[in-house]
């Protein structure tokens, strides 16, 4: 998008993307077990605390409509660990 | 990446400033942070990137007596849902464009990016050949489908933050 105009943005280029298998828990399952029944205008805040050094915020955080967590199509992944990555980068150099 | 140490479920969005101020499409026209200002609390979240493609690497097809057989690699990425068609075309004037079909190579789930690749004999473009200066130049084209029917699009609008980029992927050719 550079291209067009400059943009007030870091110019990430179109390499930066990874394929990797994340695993954890459905936030669904979590949610359901605490206790958490859908709701009007609900949302789910994620927040990294210990991130304290943030340049625009105390600490990075950000949300998404509850129906969307609660939604077992969408997958929501509490995720606690990462791997393998399933990166096949050498098929598209060669 | 982040470690998330607290999950709150609250009436509306997190008032955080990654979740008010960025991540979002701001018009076309809003171009600094003063016309900004007041514009990101009507802007929605972007919960879900829009389906995207691009040409990664373009690779000559050794070929007997035709030396302009090129093989075209890439990835694609749906919106909500998985890819379900990729072409490529020689880029040319608009609806005179030959998309040829793309192989699927990789996918796994609904998920993991999909890989693609496509075999062109550019050596029908003369006439979609830009010369200038002694330079020729021939600009190839991708585009990606997901299963929900969501397609990229030729261009894509400028926004201020330059987020949400999915105009048909590009790969120039110079020679």
């Amino acid at each position: 998008m550079g291209e067009i105009k400059p943009v007030k943005g870091i110019a990430w280029d179109n390499a930066v993307i990874a394929n990797c298998c994340w695993r954890g828990a459905r936030l669904r399952d979590i949610l359901l077990q605490a206790g958490v029944t859908a709701g009007e205008d609900l949302h789910v805040w994620f927040a990294s605390e210990s991130v304290s050094t943030c340049q625009d915020d105390s600490c990075y955080g950000g949300s998404i409509p509850l129906e969307r967590a609660l939604d077992p199509e969408s997958d929501v992944l509490l995720a606690l660990k990462v791997g393998p990555h399933i990166n096949n980068i050498e098929s598209l150099l060669t | 990446m982040k470690w998330v140490d607290r999950i709150t479920v609250a009436k509306g969005e997190s008032p955080n400033f990654y979740q008010q101020r960025d991540y979002k499409i701001l018009p076309p026209d809003c171009i600094n942070a003063e016309m900004a200002a007041p514009l990101w609390a009507k802007c929605q979240s972007i919960y879900e990137l829009p389906v995207n493609s691009v040409i990664a690497n373009v690779l000559p097809v050794p070929t007997e007596g035709n030396d302009s057989m090129l093989k075209l690699k890439g990835y694609a990425m749906g919106g909500n849902s998985q890819i379900a068609d990729v072409e490529v075309a020689i880029q040319a004037e608009e609806g005179h464009e030959e998309w040829v079909k793309a192989t699927i190579t990789y996918q796994e789930g609904k998920w993991s990016w999909t890989l693609w690749e496509c075999l062109l004999d550019v050596r029908l473009a003369k006439a979609e050949v830009e010369r200038k200066n002694g330079v020729c130049k021939l600009t190839l084209l991708c585009r990606a489908r997901d299963k929900n029917g969501e397609e990229q699009k030729r261009d894509c609008a400028w926004n201020m933050r330059g987020v949400a980029f999915n105009a048909y992927g590009k790969w120039v050719l110079r020679w």
